[in-house]
């Protein structure tokens, strides 16, 4: 058997399967790293696009001084040799840039004008790794008014026209327009003041119509009909109907609680923690903006999941009010308080409002609002217009407020998180 | 027998210790490497989620309630105390088995400045950096950074 040179073969091949051995774990050892590395890169570029919005919140902050608010937002333009649109800026001890922009919606890249949804983006480079973040800021701008501390004695004022079903109310009730359908008013004994009429029962701008709807005042209080009569209208314990109404009453009214809906609106406040699936607590002991008068605010979508609001530690020297940011309203919070008559609702500028899977609990402040109501409201309605189906109720709380608001300043904006965070 | 080992030459014997003394070596050396990059790969991927999760503890706490740092000019600086962990990134209670360690920094710009104090604004900068190392040799790993404002994310 001649085996010349299978030394070498042998050698050869063992060498080369070797080599094959390590290239591979040199490989693997390699791509794992790399991937390490893409991870680490792709969480602190995360990180830097939160920097940039953050960033430009604050410089939108040092910016509200100016009047012309479309100043105050980076727009999304590209700088010359950038590769992305916006401010650059970067984070020192990251090896990386962010550019951030404001615009009108988180898809399209329109500069803000100054009113409407504002959104900022911001695009952030780290190594390879390229990571978005957007959100949704709230601006808020006050011309500097203070909120009166007056409640109202009406169960309801609604400024336009009304549609029942039929129902009733525990207190008084205020219609601008003309009032279509059955209603049962008044059937507490608590009435309203109006001149020197201190038992107003109902005051009606416009017409009560319907044909043979009944509306019914009780416990003997007055109604005031500016309008015609189109309908059977029943003065339990002997009220009086007057045929007239003041002319500029309703108009003053709307203006009063439209101001006051704005100033309460402008108020510093805080975003109330609605990330629990079923219950929502506040301890209003952790708010401290404003004093007794604890302000939080909430997104109209944050109302519509079917939740429980406890409200702790809230003493009879405190008034929580909530400030509701959009323009829907789909009501699903049931409230449990120790003082419901001191809770206030401010639907700033929600257009259509729909209380019908859980009772409202607490004042209603909606100066704009349509309000459809499928259920019980606990507590004084402010409205645009008021719809009703079924036969809910009204009932008369009584709100007050527990003390003084404390002076606004002359003029403040405020600039935050609101929502919609995403990341990419 | 010797007729059988007649191939097994002075040149073959010579050329084979050459390739398998230059495989051993250079096998070795990319042995060695695996290793090096290996242990790289661990520290990278539990110190950056080591850092990103100090950073995130840092934006639970809030803007408002982080501690305040030592003034120096209009700046002022907050460097937080060691904390250590195992090689699998388990909190330990102190150093003793540590194989990383992380600092978190708080660095405050747009601050009011009132003598030695200073207190916070709305449009007062936060900056969070949060620095991991290797216990021995200290060397810094991973170190991640962002800023928080009042009413940010």
């Amino acid at each position: 058997m001649n085996i010349k040179g299978s030394a070498l073969i042998a050698v050869v091949v063992l060498s080369a399967v070797g080599a094959t051995l390590i290239v591979g774990s040199l490989m693997v050892s390699v791509s794992n790293y790399n991937l390490a590395m893409s991870r680490s890169n792709s969480e602190a570029a995360l990180l830097l696009a939160e920097a940039g919005l953050n960033e430009e919140l604050i410089s939108i902050g040092s910016k509200t001084s100016q009047t012309d608010a479309s100043t105050w937002v980076t727009v999304p333009a590209k700088t010359s040799g950038e590769p992305y649109e916006g401010r650059k800026g970067t984070v020192p001890g990251v090896s990386g840039n962010y550019w951030v922009y404001g615009t009108t919606s988180p898809t399209v890249k329109t500069a803000w004008t100054g009113t409407g949804p504002l959104y900022l983006v911001a695009v952030a480079k780290v190594g390879g790794a390229i990571r978005t973040a957007s959100l949704e800021v709230k601006v808020t701008q006050s011309a500097g008014s203070t909120p009166t501390t007056s409640g109202s004695d009406f169960n309801a004022i609604v400024f336009g026209n009304v549609d029942t079903k039929g129902g009733h109310s525990e207190g008084p009730i205020a219609v601008g327009g003309n009032w279509n359908g059955p209603y049962e008013i008044n059937q507490h004994s608590a009435s309203a003041k109006i001149g020197t009429d201190t038992r107003v029962g109902l005051y009606n701008g416009g017409q009560i119509t319907r044909g043979n709807a009944v509306k019914k005042v009780f416990n003997g209080f007055n109604a005031y009909i500016g309008g015609q009569i189109n309908c059977i209208l029943t003065m339990l314990g002997n009220g009086t109907i007057y045929n007239t109404v003041g002319t500029n009453w309703f108009t003053t009214e709307e203006s009063k609680w439209q101001s006051q809906s704005d100033a309460i609106g402008a108020m510093t406040d805080m975003r109330l923690d609605v990330s629990d699936m079923n219950n929502v607590r506040m301890d209003v002991t952790k708010n401290t903006l404003n004093g007794n008068v604890k302000v939080y605010w909430v997104d109209d979508k944050d109302l519509a999941p079917l939740k429980t609001l406890d409200i702790q530690n809230m003493t009879a020297s405190d008034t929580v009010i909530i400030n509701v940011e959009g323009s829907n309203v789909d009501w699903g919070w049931q409230v449990n308080a120790p003082f419901k008559n001191r809770i206030l609702w401010n639907f700033q500028n929600v257009a259509n409002i729909k209380v019908a899977n859980r009772h409202l609990t607490g004042m209603m402040l909606a100066p704009k609002a349509h309000v459809q109501q499928y259920n019980n409201i606990q507590g004084t309605m402010i409205a645009k217009r008021w719809s009703n189906y079924g036969a809910p109720e009204m009932h008369f709380t009584n709100f007050k407020y527990a003390g003084a608001f404390a002076a606004q300043s002359t003029f403040s904006t405020t600039v935050g998180y609101k929502g919609n965070y995403n990341a990419q | 027998m010797r007729n059988r080992l007649r191939g097994l030459t002075l040149v073959e014997l010579l050329a084979s210790t050459v390739i398998a003394s230059l495989t051993l070596i250079v096998g070795a050396n990319a042995w060695g490497y695996c290793m090096t990059i290996s242990v790289q790969q661990h520290q990278t991927s539990v110190g950056s989620q080591l850092a990103r999760a100090n950073i995130e503890r840092a934006k639970v706490l809030g803007w408002a309630n982080l501690p305040l740092g030592t003034l120096s000019g209009t700046t002022a600086t907050h460097t937080g105390a060691l904390e250590y962990f195992s090689a699998v990134g388990a909190p330990l209670a102190n150093s003793t088995g540590a194989i990383f360690s992380v600092q978190r920094t708080v660095t405050d710009t747009g601050i009011t400045v009132s003598g030695t104090t200073y207190t916070l604004n709305p449009t007062s900068k936060r900056t969070v950096t949060a620095t991991v190392r290797t216990m021995s040799p200290s060397k810094a790993v991973v170190s991640m950074a962002t800023v928080l404002a009042q009413d940010g994310v």
